[in-house]
């Protein structure tokens, strides 16, 4: 995290992959979500962001970090790829292109490469003693998050017509279409929304979900993580339940299908909507 | 009281006067910041006149550490980057890597080497990178306000060992050089107080070995400093001098550690 810092502080452009486990400490090797909050929301010390990138199957596995590299580029910024511990070790299949794109490399006149030529030395530090020249440099860090909000990325299913919808990334969202299959052919008109980008959060478009949807079911592999993030979009527009797993459990489909069926019956799902399981 | 600059002679008395030493090429202008008998300044100034004496300012990739020169890429002509506390090794191992043309020295104090970048100086080593580092080691924190290091010495004084260090609760002063010794990516490893013309002399011609070790890419180049703090050891600059030649080459004794280099014409004369 240390190091996170450093690279956003510093403006270097990089990928980082992590595949999510158990935890917290040496917690296990099951599939998680719970680095959500690390990963989006800074993780080490300072006001940085880093680009959050969420694959839901072995294609994203396989075209994200492509498009991680050219962001990291873009906006001189660390990208996560933050997958869990099932997309890490699946089998499927996914198309890979005959012929690999050729490396797009993008002009680097900042790096600290060995003057050559060059008339200035460069530095890549991330060091500023004086509060108003820190100042000044974490308002261009700023600036550069702003710009980052045009690369929201999501995916909208079985929306256009939805009275409900799940919001989940990654794995979890492989089981919240597995429900929404099963709701649809029960005749329930539910969707799901599965934001891509984690950060940039797709706040905008949740946003105008929420006002023509009657609820939402956030489903993490956590204790409600995203879910914070999904109340500041919806902001009370619509209802927003949470069905959770810690640990490395893996919850059946069904579990997620069960809580939504709750949301249509109106009824609560718990007492508390952060309680970690919605049996 | 006057300033420096006020002293300067006047042009038409500088036309007498021929230069006989002048800062390094390889150096900016600006003033260094160290306290008044540490020696970071004259390791500077030798880090400077290897650069231009090897003419390596423009492929020179520096990396500098956290700690007392922490503004060390202030110093220097040469691109350079500012590595986290105890990191510069893996940094430095990375630009080397990515570009074996480039020459890459760390310059690095004993809190940021030896104690938590001890895992970075120990595998960098084991794994004989290419690379030259510069070991500035005072035996205490400096920057931070004195406290004990990984080579504070038995009985020593500081902010965190306040009667003296105690083996028997802060254990014993590491031996940069002597561990480092038994791994065999090493292709150069010396030590040298920094206490005279003769041994800064020294310090140049192991200086040259540690750059060399790089250029003909036999592994990493290594020299340890035996530096003063004259601030944090409550010394004059005189005394630290004194100490460092009295007590602390006791503990680190100076000389050559490995030499897996070819000689050459000038390290067989002794040349300076």
């Amino acid at each position: 995290m240390e190091g996170l810092s450093y690279i956003a502080g510093a403006r270097l452009p990089c990928l980082i992959v992590n595949v999510m486990r158990g935890g917290p400490g040496l917690g296990n090797i099951a599939p998680s979500q719970s680095d959500y909050f690390q990963a989006c929301k800074g993780g080490g010390h300072g006001d940085f962001h880093s680009i959050v990138l969420a694959p839901w199957n072995v294609q994203e596995m396989y075209d994200l970090p492509a498009l991680g590299f050219e962001l990291a580029d873009r906006y001189r910024c660390p990208v996560i790829l933050l997958a869990d511990a099932v997309l890490g070790s699946m089998l499927e299949p996914a198309l890979v292109a005959n012929e690999i794109p050729a490396i797009r490399r993008t002009p680097k006149p900042w790096s600290a490469s060995g003057r050559q030529g060059r008339a200035n030395k460069n530095v890549v530090h991330s060091l500023f003693l004086d509060a108003e020249e820190l100042a000044a440099h974490n308002a261009i860090l700023q600036s550069a998050y702003r710009d980052m909000r045009r690369e929201v990325r999501f995916e909208a299913r079985l929306l256009d017509d939805a009275e409900f919808a799940f919001v989940a990334f990654g794995i979890s969202a492989r089981l919240a279409w597995s429900a929404t299959l099963q709701l649809r052919s029960e005749g329930h008109r539910v969707g799901l929304f599965r934001p891509i980008t984690l950060y940039p959060f797709p706040e905008i478009a949740l946003s105008e979900l929420s006002q023509r949807i009657s609820g939402m079911v956030v489903a993490e592999l956590n204790s409600g993580q995203m879910l914070q993030d999904v109340k500041l979009a919806t902001n009370r527009s619509c209802r927003v339940e949470f069905c959770g797993r810690m640990g490395g459990v893996l919850p059946p489909p069904e579990e997620l299908a069960s809580a939504m069926r709750r949301l249509i019956a109106e009824r609560p799902l718990t007492d508390n909507a952060h309680a970690a399981t919605c049996t | 009281m006057v300033s420096i600059t006020d002293q300067k002679p006047e042009p038409a008395q500088q036309d007498n006067f021929e230069c006989v030493h002048h800062r390094p090429d390889s150096m900016t202008d600006k003033q260094l910041h160290y306290c008044p008998g540490c020696t970071h300044g004259l390791i500077h100034q030798l880090v400077g006149q290897m650069l231009d004496e090897f003419n390596l300012v423009k492929q020179t990739v520096a990396i500098c550490p956290v700690g007392c020169a922490v503004f060390a890429y202030e110093y220097f002509e040469c691109d350079s980057i500012e590595a986290s506390h105890g990191r510069a090794l893996a940094v430095a191992t990375a630009v080397k890597r990515s570009d074996p043309s480039r020459f890459v020295f760390t310059y690095q104090g004993d809190g940021d080497l030896a104690a938590i970048g001890m895992a970075e100086t120990i595998h960098a080593a084991a794994r004989g990178e290419s690379l030259t580092v510069f070991f500035v080691n005072n035996g205490t924190y400096g920057m931070t306000g004195g406290q004990m290091a990984p080579t504070s010495l038995i009985g020593q004084h500081t902010t965190t060992t306040p009667s003296g260090r105690d083996p028997a609760i802060a254990g014993r002063p590491i031996g940069v050089c002597e561990l480092l010794s038994s791994l065999g990516g090493v292709a150069y490893l010396a030590r040298v107080p920094m206490t005279s013309p003769k041994n800064v002399n020294t310090a140049k011609r192991y200086m040259r070995n540690a750059i060399r070790a790089q250029i003909e890419r036999r592994g990493l180049g290594l020299v340890e400093f035996l530096s003063t703090c004259p601030v944090q050891w409550h010394m004059a600059p005189v005394a630290a001098m004194k100490y460092v030649d009295e007590k602390v080459i006791g503990v680190f004794p100076p000389g050559e550690f490995v030499n897996r280099l070819e000689p050459s014409e000038s390290s067989k004369e002794g040349g300076n």
